[in-house]
């Protein structure tokens, strides 16, 4: 057992660096040994990928590897992977190790010719030495096939390159919420900081757009017992995340004000009611934020209309629009909605007259939606 | 070799062409052109890797000076790098023209350029697609993790609004202009064989459009019949039959390739085999279908003519009206058509009692069904008013689908157990012969009659030789031949002396016969095991002979 944990972290080790410029040193023997490493890591995937005392060891293991800094001879390594060098290896990840240290060595501009030689002659039916060693090739060119078959079906989905694709983004969501599952099982407390870091480094619409999707993506389809293998072919389906995946993202969410603020503010109104109607909690928490941000409206007399005090601010617009898409929301949610619209203006005194009081202003403007029937047709449009 | 050489460089040639006018396959054009081609294009390129995979990278230069190009035109052909094994083979090529230690700059810039179309090949970074890398590489994922998904998703999303569309067709108006959907099963060609398309595939081939006219192109619907024939995609059922109502040659290449299968590639498939083959088709649960059951029946009724009614496509026929019977009466809940929807031709009366499952009565009301049959079938041949050539031969196909009850009147007669011979006589003469006009089968039936007391004279005698045999199945009776090798085989499965001389007889006689009366034996086990017949001994001792015979005949064939 000892063994097998040594061999995790040298691979482990051997698959960043085959990313960074410290490849530049390896030749022939050094390709050969890490397939070699590679492949027996993927029968000790497939042995042990049903849950077991030896998948949490090795599970362990991966994690403590990486809180550690990496050694890489005499270079000060900077203690969180940098991003250069891949992800972190996870359990999972061994699964298709070979294909990643394959990938990674082909595209590493700095492996020398010898190095790389040595690495395509395994990839074709004569190179492999043992009959162990076949596959990589054909799983390769299926890797080759599905991007090819996604490039050719790509332009029936009618999205345009300035329009968001939804493919992308529920594919997107998928994978966060099951890196989101892998960082919990290294380390509770692990996917707070991960968002944070997504949050800080990615754009915030596409950062947004991927959040809500993937609070929107659909459970899992019943209870399944401990005995259920997980789908091989597709890690990350629903059924495999297991019955609340969403989860830590929403508590991410509702701990965080800033993501919070500029979900409200910057998410297509009738998206942002599918979420809300989703969640309660965070039905909730955007309620109370909405009724902040009114509070900082003021009727400006010479305008005629409601602006807020802060240019960077909620517009008394996307208020009205907020609002307005949650009332035609499904049962609980426009009843939330309207039941603090009555609090809030009856607080304000319950006038009748228009820019007194913003609650005032937006019950009648949903009383006039009202009257004019106006129907968003299927409220839990995903855009 | 060197008309190989040759024949390589011209085509070699002709594909450069095809690739430089190919480009993207961005165009319509250009789409179909590469979909047609993408068969031999493969095997082209399985040509050249063997050529390739003993060079190093400066023969292979002086063999094919444009390789570079050919190699990396056709890796920028989504169409061709999706279909098959093409991606793969591309791969492999490339990888043998990769300089192990490069010398000079020329070695350099090919080791370069080798890198760089790998990667385009495989990863991700250098994409068409819209920033995929973002936000999947900052979760640290790659092209192994996401490719799968993201393909998974886009099928899903199609799918779904291939549905959708559908079921909006009526009232709201559809959002996929047809001509759309057409694009969309050109895309799906190349890419036909692979599992994750399925649920496209499937969408689309249940996909009804508002006209008339087919809107899947034909080398899409083509495409897939060719890949499931070849067990290559694992279609539904649902999506099989919607494939072959809607294109026809789809249809008739399916049946005969089950013809095929059963007829030639395996002769000596025994009847319970021939079952296996003909439910894994789907042919007869899509036959469920009138319109589908109609054109499988007219191949069938092509076959029996071009080979003279032979004994294994009677057998052929039996097998796939049992198979057929039990999927419609299995078909509970879908719409069940009429009989006479599948025998529109021939008298309902007759229709239902053929129907009849031998297994359902009791063994000693067989005689009363078989003259019931028999009394059906006279009447209708014999009727004047309904006497037309067509009309007579399509009652006698119809009795040829529920063959089992000729084969059980032969039986029967060698058991003595009819009340009158004479009536069962004529259902197997009339299942061998015809087309006899009155005064003919008269003679027949005195013929038929004499040799059926002949043989029922052999239980008697022993010791039995061989030559009493053949003095039965001499050429005083040449029309019914047949009928009396029937009658006669009966006989030596159900005595014991004429058991014990079966294999004698039978290698006496000629190939032909040989095998048809080893066809004959395989039919009678088949429908003793079905019928859980108390002729446990006579079951065992045929399926022994039968096995003895087959391995006697492959012997002689091989010698």
């Amino acid at each position: 057992m000892e063994v097998l944990l040594e061999q995790l972290e040298r691979f482990a080790e051997v698959l960043a660096v085959s990313r960074t410029r410290h490849a530049s040193s390896w030749g022939r023997v050094a390709v050969r040994r890490s397939l070699c490493w590679a492949r027996y890591l993927r029968h000790v995937h497939g042995r042990f990928r049903l849950r077991g005392p030896v998948r949490a060891a090795l599970e362990g293991r991966l994690r403590r590897l990486r809180l550690r800094p990496a050694p890489l001879g005499g270079d000060a390594a900077p203690a969180a992977p940098c991003p250069e060098s891949g992800p972190p290896l996870s359990f999972e990840g061994l699964g298709c190790g070979e294909q990643l240290l394959a990938l990674g060595l082909l595209e590493n501009a700095s492996l020398p010719s010898p190095a790389l030689h040595e690495l395509l002659q395994r990839l074709r039916p004569e190179g492999p030495a043992e009959p162990s060693e076949e596959g990589l090739g054909n799983r390769l060119a299926e890797l080759a096939r599905r991007r090819a078959a996604s490039q050719l079906l790509r332009p029936l989905l009618g999205s345009g390159p300035a329009q968001p694709d939804p493919v992308l983004r529920r594919t997107e969501a998928e994978l966060l919420l099951l890196r989101l599952r892998q960082e919990a099982e290294a380390e509770p407390g692990a996917e707070a900081l991960l968002l944070d870091r997504l949050w800080q480094q990615l754009p915030q619409p596409r950062w947004l757009a991927v959040v809500a999707e993937a609070l929107l993506l659909p459970p899992a389809p019943g209870p399944r017992g401990a005995a259920c293998a997980p789908d091989e072919d597709d890690p990350g389906s629903p059924s495999d995340l297991g019955p609340a995946p969403a989860a830590p993202l929403l508590a991410w969410l509702l701990s965080r004000p800033a993501p919070l603020a500029a979900l409200c503010r910057l998410l297509p109104a009738p998206l942002l009611a599918s979420l809300a109607g989703r969640h309660a909690d965070l039905a909730e928490a955007c309620l109370d934020l909405l009724w902040d941000w009114a509070g900082h409206l003021h009727f400006d007399l010479t305008k005629g209309a409601w602006v807020g005090s802060d240019p960077e601010g909620l517009t008394w617009e996307r208020l009205r629009d907020c609002f307005r898409c949650f009332c035609q929301a499904p049962a609980p949610l426009s009843l939330q909605a309207r039941i603090a619209l009555d609090s809030c203006r009856a607080r304000d005194g319950g006038f009748e007259a228009p820019g007194l009081s913003v609650w005032t202003d937006l019950e009648r403007e949903e009383r006039s939606d009202d009257f004019s029937k106006i129907t968003y047709l299927g409220l839990n449009l995903r855009f | 070799m060197a008309q190989d050489t040759l024949d390589t460089s011209l085509n070699f040639e002709f594909w450069l062409n095809k690739a430089v006018a190919w480009g993207q396959a961005t165009t319509l054009e250009s789409q179909q052109d590469v979909c047609l081609h993408l068969p031999q294009l493969q095997k082209f390129l399985q040509q050249i890797y063997e050529t390739l995979k003993h060079m190093d990278f400066h023969t292979a230069i002086q063999r094919f000076p444009l390789i570079g190009q050919l190699l990396g035109r056709l890796c920028w052909n989504p169409f061709v790098i999706g279909y098959d094994e093409n991606q793969k083979i591309l791969m492999w090529c490339l990888c043998c023209l990769y300089c192990s230690e490069p010398w000079n700059t020329i070695e350099l810039e090919v080791n370069i350029w080798i890198r760089s179309l790998l990667c385009h090949l495989l990863s991700s970074s250098k994409l068409g697609l819209n920033e995929v890398g973002t936000v999947s590489q900052a979760l640290g994922y790659t092209s192994p993790d996401y490719y799968p998904k993201l393909l998974k998703n886009m099928v899903l999303s199609l799918a779904n609004e291939l549905r959708v569309n559908h079921l909006n067709g009526f009232s709201i108006g559809k959002t996929i202009p047809d001509k759309q959907i057409k694009a969309m099963s050109l895309l799906c060609i190349p890419l036909l064989t692979l599992p994750d398309i399925l649920p496209l595939l499937e969408a689309l081939l249940t996909y009804q459009g508002d006209e008339s006219k087919e809107i899947l192109c034909s080398e899409f619907l083509e495409g897939v019949n060719e890949s499931f024939l070849q067990k290559k995609i694992a279609l539904s059922e649902s999506a099989v039959l919607s494939l072959w109502l809607r294109h026809l040659p789809s249809l008739e290449k399916a049946t005969l390739h089950l013809f095929e299968n059963l007829i030639s590639r395996h002769r000596n498939a025994s009847p319970e085999e021939m079952e296996c083959f003909i439910k894994d088709s789907l042919l007869p649960q899509a036959a469920c279908h009138p319109s589908i059951f109609r054109i499988v029946d007219e191949i069938f009724w092509n076959a029996l003519l071009e080979t003279n009614g032979t004994s294994e496509v009677l057998t052929v026929i039996q097998v796939f009206t049992r198979c057929f019977v039990q999927a419609f009466q299995k078909n509970n809940d879908q719409l069940k058509f009429p009989l006479k929807s599948y025998f529109p031709y021939t008298s309902p009366s007759l229709i239902m009692v053929l129907l009849q499952n031998p297994k359902d009565l009791p063994r000693g009301l067989w005689c009363q069904h078989l003259n019931h049959i028999s009394e059906i079938l006279k009447k209708i041949v014999e009727d004047q008013s309904t006497q037309s050539c067509r009309s007579l031969f399509e009652h006698w196909f119809l009795f040829i689908h529920f063959g089992e009850w000729a084969d059980i009147a032969a039986e029967e007669l060698l058991m003595l157990r009819a009340e009158s011979p004479a009536t069962l006589l004529w259902l197997l003469a009339f299942y061998y012969n015809p087309h006899d006009q009155n005064q003919q089968r008269t003679q027949t039936m005195v013929d038929a009659a004499e040799a059926h007391g002949h043989i029922m004279k052999l239980f008697g005698r022993t010791p039995l030789s061989v030559k009493d045999l053949q003095d039965v199945t001499d050429t005083r009776h040449p029309r019914i031949q047949r009928l009396i090798r029937h009658l006669l085989l009966n006989f030596l499965l159900l005595s014991p002396d004429g058991y014990k001389i079966a294999q004698e007889f039978i290698i006496t006689q000629t190939d032909e016969i040989a095998s048809e009366l080893l066809n004959l034996i395989a039919r009678i086990t088949y429908r003793w095991n079905r019928l859980g017949v108390e002729t446990q001994r006579p079951a065992k001792l045929a399926k022994d002979l039968l096995q003895e015979l087959q391995c006697y005949t492959m012997k002689s064939e091989f010698l």
